[in-house]
């Protein structure tokens, strides 16, 4: 299937931009896992709400779905796949990574290391899992500020490579 | 290792998002909702079984705690495992019957004038209320004269194999029981598009009613003979379509995730009609020709399983094809029925309650028909609303100029061949 | 005609006498009386002087016994109404006389004589003993050393007698004001006459100590625990939860898989609600020689313990989570124990038995009369007040702190502070204790505790110094980890709520140069020892042999104060201290572990909860999955002084060094909700 855009994450970063994009009359997809965690840091935005003004401009929500494989040429995105739709492609000439922190599962901790787990991108951390944290509670978290790392434009790197039909917004953007 | 086998309990982070989301949890104080009676229930079911809550009864399995979840639990399949495991040996004569639905759909419609008589009249209805439990308010829907399968192979089963593409079709229970115009209907449309349309060479009900009335036992002997025949239709390259969401749910999903049943060999080759067709289209595979003078407002609704599915937008994206249309889309909420849920006595009033959500937004929407992919929320929406319910590929099947769609994928076979 | 109808009248108990001093036997009757009667009120009253007994008493004053008396009564929050009726009456006070007195002004009131199975059989020489019989109900309460049924049943028997009832369930103390007295007049010349004056006074709130301070008040002793934190703070609230079946000990230590096992019977006994009998399963992996299986079970029998071998296949059907390579399993008695139920229950038992518990209560000093040990001063945290507590002998019971205590009387103890760190994950894993059939090591005990397991341990020797700061490190973690999926595979895949560490509390047994490092029970008498009369202590051991240390312990105490009164703990049942958590209903607070508001009410209103750390002690509140993201925010509304902040951070302790997978998602959580200025009620 093909869309103008496709943004994967339906937060508090994805869908205003997929709002946004869509009101601008490109014809968008969101994928999105689960609710966002965004009640807790923000009591009074409304992720249904968002979603139904998204869907009254005709854009497509699919939810408690995920991205689970890129296609990618050379330093483009070419096409998504998810967990619900097996082998179908979703095209796009446009794409956008909004997947979020721990919590919603944008990045990942492993005793080893930090991934992020839909593309493989580059992640910018810090040492092994005991620096990852700081001993008392209410101190600066050094996790809090992991992410993707991204170019001047937005882009984040596949291997060291930008990848250029892709911009990572949002907390799985790196704040080191 | 949970002895249930799911151990995505362990993710749960209690952030309760998921009760938001749970339609039953709104309107019944007794449910514990998903988080207590899913992740939470479960450590503690473990930790000793007797902590199982008898008011896990009232969970509708509608999954909307799990499209929600950001942790990825499988709230409502944690639900259901509990309850099968409780599930008493010998299920009541209501519960039996309920879900045995090819037995009782054999029988019913050899006996179908008198059948469908008899479950009109009060005093059977009254009679089925006070002794088995089966509500009085419920309207039945009618038993069809003449299977599904009978007329198949009576008038369609010869020409099949004469078109270039083929698919098999698993009908499921209530085309063949109770609504076989809507097999015709994908028969015709399938057809139309150069497509022939087989039967499994043995297809026996799905099992999601035997599943809810804790008949674990037969839903596994049904099982192991459905994937049998769809790997015979597999091997021989034919994808099955079905035309019911929640059977399609219940073959992917259900067989491995609560009857603990191995599908990976075949889950990709199960789908859903109108995914099928929309793919086709888009791909160029086929041609779809409508009539100019269909015109009609549809106020859609996406069943509780096919939002579960994902594949919402596939019978919307088809209907949004007819030019003639006036398309609405339904605010996504439960209907209530929950297959057999909403005939038992005790839980009527309950789905009434959580359905009215979705009554009242077909009621302001004024549409001319409401199209939806489920049957028992056709029957829930038409008792409840008295609005005419059709199925996307029945609405397709009445839009499409079909000797203009042959034509056209005629001449496009030829050419691409 | 018009019927009459007759109202039962409201029945008021009486218990008369000088109370001189009032005693824990006096209080006992009047619980009883409060608690298992159909008394609407219960009375104490007070004599001014008894006429059968002339010109004695330490407290002569009688005000000073009324006083005494409603401080007492005060003190155990007993609905006794304590009364100076006969006071105003003239003399000779004669019960009969008193009776009546209160019959006439109180009409409407039924009043019940109550009095001592010693008492009733001098009951018939008291002046108009037949007037009493008739006109009252005479309620009789069990004394040790009197058969006190024929009398009643003769008294009964007589045609005007109103009522003689027998409680025969009352279990009560044989200990008379008299030989109170006696005790307190010997050894002490300027005892001072208040009732804070105490028999034992125990340090330490962890098992040990609750363990000494429940058998000396079932002896009949006076006795004050004193805990600087609150109960459990030390190993006590820090360990495996492992009932020891000493199958771990049979081969090495057979005097201690003795008692081991002789313990655990009396365990499961008299504390079953406390204890989960879930048996055990020692396994051979293939690297393990079977060969030690084979001395193990030898070992096993001659100590008592009921070994028995089973085929692998056995096992896996047993216990579907042990690895399946296993080549060798025993079955043990092992089971889990609850250490908080356990000490909490020895704690209210002593309550209940007059003890006093002191927590938050800080030892400063001991009390010297030159080499002799007589008190302890206190600090009250709470209260912010000095406090001093006087005792002919005081038990240091201070676990990891031993030293320290001992340290202020010039005793010396050697004490080798060890540590361990434990695993807790995030559901109940195996069913059965799991263990490695092989000589003791690092991190090969699997103990399932309610809805979690727990995986044990390690061991590093720490300085004195940092004990205060033990953290689990992440070597540990790792150790545990790869130690562990060798008992039950499963565990890698197992979700960790958090990590933990405890200071075991090792003693160098006396003669050694600092070499032979018991695990065995150490009990020191001091004034042999060391010529520093007045102070023993009690360490080493396990939370398993607690019972038979506090025997010990109890013995010498006894001995030491000429009180001749023989253990019972093995055979008396604990009470519930933390009631089970379904009993009560109620909004669920911490829905991972269903703690309702009613329970934490009881909570703080009879347990002494003050802070959410406490709570999470008696509750299981935060004890979940998560962690107590959600409930503590909850119940901290609920709490006179939560420490919201305390609370997390100690949380937070815990899950740091586990933080990847699920752990580091609650730790976003956690960072979000706490520090979120619309979720925080206190900064």
């Amino acid at each position: 299937m093909k869309f103008d855009a496709i943004i994967i994450g339906g937060g508090h970063s994805g869908l205003p931009r997929a709002t946004e994009l869509q009101r601008s009359g490109r014809r968008c997809l969101v994928v999105c896992a689960g609710e966002s965690p965004r009640r807790f840091v923000e009591p009074v935005w409304s992720q249904k709400e968002a979603r139904r003004a998204f869907e009254a401009l005709g854009g497509t929500f699919l939810m408690g779905d995920s991205v689970v494989r890129g296609l990618f040429t050379d330093h483009r995105l070419m096409a998504v796949q998810t967990a619900n739709h097996g082998r179908t492609r979703f095209e796009a000439p446009l794409f956008y990574l909004a997947t979020g922190s721990f919590f919603s599962g944008g990045l990942v901790a492993t005793h080893d290391a930090i991934l992020e787990p839909v593309f493989g991108l580059d992640v910018d951390y810090v040492g092994g899992h005991a620096d990852w944290v700081s001993p008392d509670f209410y101190a600066d978290q050094p996790f809090m500020r992991f992410g993707v790392r991204v170019d001047e434009a937005g882009h984040p790197f596949l291997n060291g490579q930008p990848i250029e039909n892709l911009y990572a917004i949002g907390s799985v953007v790196s704040r080191l | 290792m949970n002895p249930r086998g799911d151990q995505t309990f362990e993710r749960c982070m209690k952030c309760t998002i998921c009760n938001d989301y749970c339609p039953m949890l709104a309107v019944n104080p007794l449910f514990p909702g998903p988080k207590s009676a899913g992740p939470d229930g479960e450590r503690y079911r473990l930790k000793d079984g007797r902590f199982f809550d008898n008011n896990l009864k009232y969970c509708l399995n509608c999954k909307r705690c799990e499209l929600a979840c950001p942790s990825g639990v499988h709230i409502a399949d944690l639900v259901q495992l509990a309850r099968l495991e409780k599930a008493p040996t010998y299920p009541s004569l209501r519960n039996a019957m309920l879900g045995s639905t090819d037995l009782v759909g054999r029988l019913a419609t050899t006996f179908a004038p008198l059948a469908n008589g008899a479950l009109k009249s009060e005093f059977v209805q009254d009679a089925l209320d006070h002794s088995l439990g089966v509500d009085a308010h419920r309207t039945f829907p009618d038993y069809a004269e003449q299977t599904f399968v009978r007329w198949y192979k009576k008038e369609a089963a010869d020409r099949q194999k004469s078109y270039p593409q083929q698919v098999s079709y698993f009908h499921g229970c209530y085309v063949n029981y109770n609504f076989p115009e809507l097999g015709r209907d994908l028969v015709r449309v399938l057809n139309a598009v150069g497509v022939g349309v087989r039967l499994l060479e043995r297809e026996r009900c799905c099992g999601v009613a035997l599943l809810a009335n804790g008949m674990k036992k037969s839903a596994l002997r049904h099982a192991s003979a459905n994937l049998k025949s769809i790997r015979a239709s597999l091997a021989e390259d034919r994808p099955v379509l079905l035309t019911g969401s929640t059977c399609t749910l219940t073959l992917r999903d259900e067989y491995p995730n609560v009857l603990g049943v191995d599908n990976s060999d075949v889950k990709e080759g199960i789908t859903l009609a109108t995914r099928w067709l929309y793919e086709a289209v888009d791909a160029g595979r086929i041609k779809l020709v409508f009539r100019p003078d269909f015109a009609r407002r549809i106020a859609y609704h996406a069943p509780c399983h096919l939002e579960k599915l994902g594949w919402t937008l596939y019978s919307t994206e088809l209907l949004k094809m007819i030019p003639g249309v006036d398309f609405v889309m339904l605010d996504s909420a439960c209907c209530g029925m929950a297959g057999t849920f909403g005939f038992k006595k005790e839980y009527y009033h309950y789905a009434q309650e959580v359905g009215e959500k979705l009554f009242k937004s077909i009621r302001e929407a004024k549409p001319d028909i409401v199209a939806t992919d489920c049957e028992t929320c056709k029957w829930q929406i038409e008792m409840s609303t008295g609005f005419e319910v059709a199925h996307p590929i029945s609405l397709l099947a009445d839009a499409l100029d079909l000797p203009a769609t042959k034509e056209a994928n005629e001449k496009g076979s030829t050419a691409s061949s | 005609m018009r019927s009459v109808i007759h109202r039962d009248k409201p029945k008021v108990a009486l218990l008369f006498g000088s109370f001189n001093p009032i005693h824990e036997g006096h209080l006992a009757i009047l619980r009883y009386l409060c608690e298992h009667t159909d008394a609407a009120q219960v009375r104490l009253v007070v004599s001014p002087q008894s006429p059968f007994k002339q010109g004695q008493g330490l407290l002569d004053n009688a005000r000073d016994r009324l006083e005494a008396a409603r401080e007492a009564i005060a003190r155990e929050k007993l609905p006794v109404e304590v009364t100076d009726v006969e006071f105003a009456l003239p003399e000779p006070r004669y019960t009969i006389n008193t009776l009546h007195h209160l019959r006439q002004t109180e009409p409407d009131k039924d009043f019940v004589l109550v009095m001592g199975g010693d008492n009733i059989a001098s009951l018939e020489r008291w002046h108009k003993a037949d007037e009493i019989l008739r006109d009252f109900e005479i309620w009789v309460y069990p004394r040790p050393g009197t058969d006190a049924q024929p009398i009643v049943d003769r008294l009964n028997a007589r045609r005007a007698t109103k009522g003689v009832k027998l409680f025969t369930e009352a279990t009560l103390y044989d200990i008379s004001s008299t030989q109170i007295r006696e005790k307190m007049a010997s050894g002490r010349p300027d005892a001072p006459a208040r009732p804070s004056v105490y028999d034992v006074i125990v340090i330490g709130g962890g098992i040990t100590g609750v363990g000494v301070a429940r058998d000396c008040s079932l002896r009949g002793l006076k006795v004050a625990l004193v805990e600087r934190d609150d109960l459990t703070n030390g190993a006590s609230g820090r360990n495996h939860g492992l009932l020891h079946s000493g199958a771990r000990y049979a081969v090495n230590d057979a005097e201690s898989a003795k008692e081991c096992i002789k313990e655990n019977l009396i365990l499961k006994k008299i504390a079953p609600h406390c204890v989960d009998p879930c048996d055990g399963l020692f396994i051979t992996l293939p690297e393990d020689s079977l060969d030690y299986q084979k001395q193990f079970l030898k070992a096993c029998r001659k100590a008592g313990i009921h070994a028995e071998a089973l085929d692998p296949k056995e096992a896996i059907a047993l216990e579907p989570a042990v690895n399946p390579k296993l080549i060798g399993a025993v079955r043990v008695p092992d089971g889990s124990v609850d250490p908080f139920r356990l000490v909490f229950a020895n704690a209210l038992d002593a309550q209940k038995h007059g003890a006093d518990i002191l927590s938050y209560h800080e030892v400063r000093g001991l009390r010297m009369d030159g080499r002799r040990v007589v008190g302890v001063d206190l600090y009250d945290i709470r209260g912010r007040q000095e406090k001093h507590l006087e005792a002919p002998i005081i038990v240091n019971a201070a676990g990891t702190w031993s030293g320290q205590v001992a340290a202020k009387a010039g005793a010396h103890i050697t004490m080798y502070p060890d540590k361990g760190t434990l695993l807790v994950f995030g559901h109940r894993v195996n069913q059965m204790a799991l263990n490695r059939c092989r000589p003791s090591s690092d991190a090969d005990i699997l103990v399932p505790g309610e809805s979690v397991t727990i995986l044990g341990t390690t061991s590093q020797r720490l300085e004195p110094s940092e004990i205060a700061g033990a953290r689990p490190t992440p070597e540990e973690v790792d150790l545990l980890l790869s130690e562990g999926a060798k008992l039950a595979p499963q565990l890698m895949q197992t979700r960790i709520l958090r990590a933990y560490c405890g200071v075991r509390p090792l003693v160098a047994t006396d003669g050694s140069d600092g070499r032979s490092i018991s695990r065995g029970i150490v009990l020191f008498d001091h004034e042999e020892r060391d010529g520093i009369p007045g102070l023993v202590t009690i360490a080493g051991g396990k939370m398993m042999t607690y019972r038979l240390m506090a025997e010990m312990t109890t013995d010498l105490v006894c001995r030491k104060l000429h009180w001749d009164v023989p253990c019972t703990t093995a055979e008396t049942p604990l009470p519930e201290a933390i009631v089970r958590n379904d009993r009560f209903g109620g909004k669920l607070v911490c829905e991972c572990e269903n703690v309702t508001e009613e329970e934490i009410r009881y909570a703080i209103d009879n347990l002494g909860a003050r802070n959410l750390v406490d709570l999470r002690r008696r509750t299981r509140v935060g004890m979940g999955t998560c962690q107590g993201q959600l409930c503590a925010l909850r119940a901290a509304k609920m709490l006179p002084d939560p420490d919201l902040r305390g609370f997390v951070n100690e949380r937070w302790k815990g899950v740091y060094p586990v933080a990847w997978g699920e752990a580091m998602r609650e730790a976003q959580l956690a960072q979000w909700i706490y520090k979120n200025p619309q979720y925080l009620q206190e900064p």
